[in-house]
């Protein structure tokens, strides 16, 4: 019997998925999540506050958390196969809470690495999943970029981009090709890792359909030093396909990453109820995928991303409130608007980063660039600036970094809300994959931000 | 006590209350006030009302979806009760909207039903994971004068091409305009598989099909809205 907590199995999960609160998709979208967010953003009084993006208010998280936990037991998941919802009451909740870990190991030999929960104002590290972070990466570069992230002392584990065809042939979701995609791609994370020199490194797996996932975590491919990957999409759903990838992995072993992105503009409404939606989330990632490294934090459906202000405060809160709360591995996302060889990026990605090493974060995903939108627009280069940001940020008390944050925050805001992000170029224009250093223009680029943000007050090495 | 009634069928729509604008569209009816009056005056002024607030995001798509159910409400009362050749005339176009194949991801694929909609199109939405032969099915039943597909993962654009593909095999592709969108989705690759339009937003697929719709051949394909450089 696989036990999520002492009061909970997975076979519990199986049977309110069948027997649960019968909801339909259209009334799920349309009155309970949107009702059910707004009611606990103003009971709680939980208001985006554009002076604050980063929150330094400790009963503020609180509030977000005791919002979110409320909505989290109300709501439940709804499972879209049976149209049910899947409850968990207050006590099952509170033993995922107490139960969980709050260590995990990854990784193997000199690049085994332990995971823990941090604080906001933690002067710990967090741990960094490095690397093109499922963006579309051509089949001919794919090992050297990898390599080329692997290479840098930033990439604790590799976030390996997709690769789109195989043998020169697309990849299909639902066909055979993604099962052999699945399988192609981790066997070519694996040699880039081997080809610099850190053969152990944890790799974060494929969230295609279940198909992928069964590719990845075949022989060659994914194995229990790695993440494993699920998700709720949208807004507190589930699929038995979902379901079904975390029984393979407790089967094995493997450790859950569960991840969710509530939008901003989407079903939750603005970013208060995204906010809350996205703790509610994280509950249920523990609670029913037994997400080992919950990740969850809302994106802007509005204009892409989650560097704006509002996905920072929605983030930096959701973070606060689990953070303080629980002793969850919780993770974040580096998604910014802008790519590569471009200061916008790099604007956003300080910004990003300052606000999920203060605010507690366990570990976090990127970089992004670009949203993942366009193949290839991912370059190592915004990789270590990342790293080297986090470190700096580390320790930081929230209001100087909040004051750093909208100092910073000024130079994209607009941008980003004018839906004119420079979608930059890709790494085969900015970067050298053979003797893996950025291009005179990438590299005039970042000295010059880095100056900047030094002026700024942020102790980076120059 | 007419303008009153068209009043209430606004307010319906933009209360979301779908029993509301039945019920109001019913006494509309009753009270022999024109359909198409009903419908201009009434139920598409309300909606144009959320289509502005959505755009300048005072409200979300939560509530832009309630009151599409709404207008849908009142428009299946009043069109049975048009003459012949007014409903098309009220319509802007009849879309047939979908994730595409393997792809469970909703909210973009909504947010566009819910920008149609607002702007006066008839949409078909048949949900996530689509397979190519339904959309086309659907738009043959429903003669639609568009399809558009969303799509949000690298392994599942490919469906869009699909649907395409299959249009041609099947002699259907002039009878329909594909617009394609999506978080994985390119003007590049709108071009690649020969898609009329694309979009970068969900509230670019309004604008597209009114141009591609309104100017036909004279617009060069794909039509590129909200790309950026």
């Amino acid at each position: 019997m696989v036990l999520i907590c002492s009061l909970l199995s997975f076979m519990d999960i199986l049977e309110r998925a069948e027997t649960g609160p019968v909801c339909t998709p259209r009334e799920w979208n349309t009155r309970v999540i949107p009702e059910t967010a707004a009611r606990k953003a103003k009971e709680y009084d939980i208001r985006f506050d554009p002076e604050n993006p980063i929150v330094s208010d400790d009963s503020s998280a609180d509030d977000a958390f005791q919002a979110g936990f409320e909505m989290a037991i109300e709501t439940g998941l709804l499972c879209l196969d049976t149209q049910r919802r899947i409850l968990v009451d207050e006590k099952e909740m509170r033993a995922v809470i107490r139960e969980a870990r709050s260590e995990l190991r990854y990784g193997s030999g000199a690049d085994e690495i332990m995971y823990y929960a941090r604080k906001p104002e933690d002067k710990r590290s967090l741990r960094r999943h490095t690397g093109p972070f499922a963006t579309a990466v051509s089949e001919d570069i794919f090992i050297s970029l990898h390599q080329a992230y692997c290479q840098s002392h930033y990439t604790d584990m590799l976030a390996g981009g997709t690769v789109p065809t195989i043998y020169g042939r697309p990849i299909k979701a639902g066909t055979p090709s993604e099962m052999l995609g699945g399988m192609y791609g981790k066997r070519l994370l694996r040699e880039a890792a081997r080809r610099a020199g850190r053969p152990g490194i944890p790799l974060g797996g494929g969230n295609g359909t279940s198909l992928d996932h069964f590719g990845a975590w075949s022989p060659g491919g994914l194995t229990v030093a790695d993440h494993c990957v699920t998700s709720i999409p949208s807004d507190l759903k589930t699929k038995y396909w979902i379901l079904s990838k975390v029984a393979q992995a407790w089967e094995h072993g493997w450790k859950i990453y569960a991840f969710s992105h509530p939008t901003i503009g989407g079903y939750a409404g603005g970013p208060e109820g995204a906010t809350i939606v996205s703790v509610a989330a994280a509950l249920m990632c523990a609670a029913v995928l037994r997400g080992d490294a919950p990740e969850t934090n809302p994106y802007d459906g509005r204009f892409f991303g989650n560097s704006n202000k509002e996905a920072t405060w929605g983030r930096s809160l959701c973070t606060e409130a689990i953070a303080r709360n629980t002793h969850f591995i919780f993770g974040v996302d580096v998604d910014p608007v802008a790519g590569p060889c471009t200061e916008t990026l790099l604007w956003e990605v300080a910004g990003c980063v300052i606000t999920n090493t203060v605010s507690g974060a366990a570990w976090s995903n990127g970089v992004r660039s670009a949203t993942g939108r366009y193949q290839d627009h991912v370059t190592p280069l915004e990789g270590v600036f990342r790293g080297e940001v986090e470190v700096a940020a580390r320790g930081m008390k929230r209001t100087n970094a909040n004051a750093l944050y909208k100092a910073i925050n000024s130079k994209f805001e607009d941008i980003i809300r004018s839906r004119k992000a420079p979608k930059g170029k890709p790494v085969q224009e900015c970067y050298d994959l053979k003797k893996f250093k950025a291009s005179s223009e990438w590299q005039e680029i970042y000295e010059r931000v880095k100056k900047e943000l030094i002026d700024l007050g942020l102790q980076l090495e120059s | 006590m007419k303008d009153k009634i068209l009043e209430k069928l606004a307010d319906a729509v933009l209360d979301g209350n779908e029993e509301a604008a039945e019920k109001i569209a019913k006494e509309a009816i009753d009270m022999k006030i024109d359909p198409v009056r009903a419908i201009k005056e009434g139920l598409s002024k309300g909606m144009d009302i959320i289509g502005k607030k959505f755009r300048v995001h005072e409200i979300f798509i939560s509530q832009v979806m309630l009151s599409a159910y709404a207008m849908k409400a009142g428009l299946a009362v009043l069109q049975p009760a048009l003459g012949k050749g007014e409903a098309k005339g009220l319509r802007t176009g009849t879309v047939v909207l979908g994730t595409v194949f393997g792809d469970i991801h909703d909210i973009g694929k909504d947010l566009v039903g819910a920008m149609l909609t607002t702007a006066g199109f008839e949409v078909y939405d048949l949900g996530t994971e689509v397979s190519p032969i339904d959309f086309v099915t659907k738009s043959e039943e429903v003669k639609a004068d568009a399809i558009a597909l969303s799509s949000l993962m690298t392994s599942t654009k490919f469906y869009q091409q699909d649907v395409i593909r299959y249009l041609n095999d099947m002699g259907l592709r002039e009878k329909y305009l594909v617009i394609i969108g999506g978080g994985a989705v390119t003007p590049e690759w709108a071009e690649e598989i020969g898609a009329d339009g694309y979009g970068r937003f969900a509230t670019d697929a309004a604008e597209i099909l009114k141009i591609l719709l309104k100017k036909g051949n004279k617009v060069k394909r794909p039509l590129i809205i909200g790309e950026v450089e």
